[in-house]
């Protein structure tokens, strides 16, 4: 099966405000998913746009319902010889779509020739949203998101025990351009979960980003003096719209993908009262 | 009650005949919308018999629902919510005979996981579309699912 890669990921960042981030999940899509099938009317598609972008004088391709030479109801979808089985085969209800013809192809021993063979099928009847391509999971884990900007408050080095720290991320958007299996993609992801290492052995996750001062939504208290590093580890989810795809639509990408973002270390102390002199 | 939040997960869904065969595009289909009713109910019950017997042995998703579904069970974790309604389903025949690609469409509702001492584990506090793609072979008189992925659509 061939499998084609995100290729020269090119960085947008887009500075959309993102309020309230979508934490569309589910507990069946959150299982683990099997790599996506390619079928044989996308594979089938990718050849054909191969072809026309390469063409090549010793094949040729043709988009029709039979190939049926015999039937004298029915006037043959197109010229020439076809090799069974002859128009048989399933139409699909696609939804609001039209399903696309099945795929025929017939090569020649040389383009002086006009020995073509027989007509083959390809592939069948098959819905629009099966010639677009899908996203594998490992294709998003390669995205090259930027982790999203980190800050707590107070954000002096010296912080006190007891108080709380608050901590919050700039949620935004980012969108790419990119290209899989030779098509055109748009892609947009965002954060969906927030894992805050406190770097004293306590964690906080949470699905809001947290917010500056005065908001203690999403914060921590350290309860000894130590030196502190927090760290964000994001989770980002994403759709992606391809070029090529008449209706334009945002589709869900498979999974999830996490950023890290480290902020500066700095110190926890305890205030001590002049009168414990 | 058959569909809707308030329908009980803990009772198996229906087999259908087409689990019978013969392997067609139809039967396919419906092979796969029975796969995906089966999932709150192994998550709600552990019960694993019939998702096993569906279950292809590279299949990831299988193994991770019925991971799912014996932890629930052997931890007392308590489920509630989660029904799936499902909607429009196609499949089409792939190359290879008696191998098939389909795709539902799904509504699953809103679910919680809750710990044997009270604690949530997991909320999902919104109905959500879903759409899940499987991969399916008919073969020695059986259907399996040789593997499948599923990516939510947005909330329902």
């Amino acid at each position: 099966m061939r499998r084609a890669f995100v290729s020269s990921v090119v960085l947008v960042l887009a500075f959309t405000a993102a309020s309230a981030v979508p934490a569309f999940a589910s507990a069946s899509t959150e299982l683990e998913d099997d790599e996506a099938h390619l079928t044989d009317a996308f594979k089938a598609n990718l050849e054909l746009r191969h072809w026309r972008a390469h063409p090549d004088p010793l094949v040729e391709y043709a988009h029709a319902p039979l190939c049926n030479v015999g039937s004298q109801y029915l006037a043959p979808g197109i010229d020439g010889e076809c090799s069974p089985p002859n128009g048989t085969v399933p139409v699909p209800a696609c939804g609001d779509d039209s399903p696309v013809e099945p795929l025929w192809r017939r090569t020649r021993p040389s383009a002086a020739s006009d020995n073509w063979s027989r007509w083959e099928m390809l592939a069948g009847w098959a819905c629009p949203q099966d010639l677009l391509p899908p996203f594998p999971q490992a294709d998003f884990r390669r995205l090259k998101i930027d982790p999203l900007a980190a800050h707590r408050q107070p954000g002096r080095d010296e912080v006190l025990v007891n108080k709380p720290l608050i901590v919050y991320a700039d949620a935004e958007h980012r969108t790419f351009r990119t290209s899989l299996f030779t098509y055109g993609i748009d892609v947009d992801v965002y954060p969906v979960e927030y894992a805050w290492d406190f770097g004293d052995g306590e964690t906080l996750t949470t699905t809001s980003p947290g917010s500056p001062y005065p908001s203690f939504d999403v914060a921590h208290t350290y309860r000894e003096a130590t030196s502190a590093t927090v760290v964000l580890t994001t989770t980002w989810k994403g759709t992606y719209r391809v070029d090529e795809d008449p209706d334009g639509e945002w589709r869900d990408i498979s999974g999830t993908a996490t950023t890290t973002t480290t902020l500066d270390p700095f110190d926890v102390i305890e205030l001590r009262s002049r009168l414990d002199g | 009650m058959t569909s809707g939040p308030d329908q009980d997960v803990t009772v198996a869904p229906t087999p259908p005949a087409a689990l019978d065969g013969p392997a067609t595009a139809d039967n396919a289909m419906l092979v796969g919308k029975y796969f995906i009713q089966l999932i709150p109910y192994v998550i709600a019950t552990g019960e694993t018999a019939q998702w096993d017997a569906l279950s292809g042995p590279d299949c990831k998703f299988c193994a991770s629902a019925r991971e799912l579904g014996l932890e629930v069970a052997t931890e007392g974790q308590r489920v509630t919510g989660g029904a799936i309604d499902v909607g429009f389903g196609h499949a089409s025949e792939a190359e290879e005979e008696g191998v098939f690609s389909a795709s539902i469409d799904y509504v699953e509702h809103p679910s919680q996981r809750i710990a044997a001492d009270g604690t949530v584990l997991k909320d999902y506090p919104e109905a959500t579309t879903a759409r899940a793609h499987l991969e399916l072979r008919w073969a020695e008189g059986s259907w399996k699912i040789l593997g499948a992925s599923s990516d939510d659509l947005g909330s329902a």
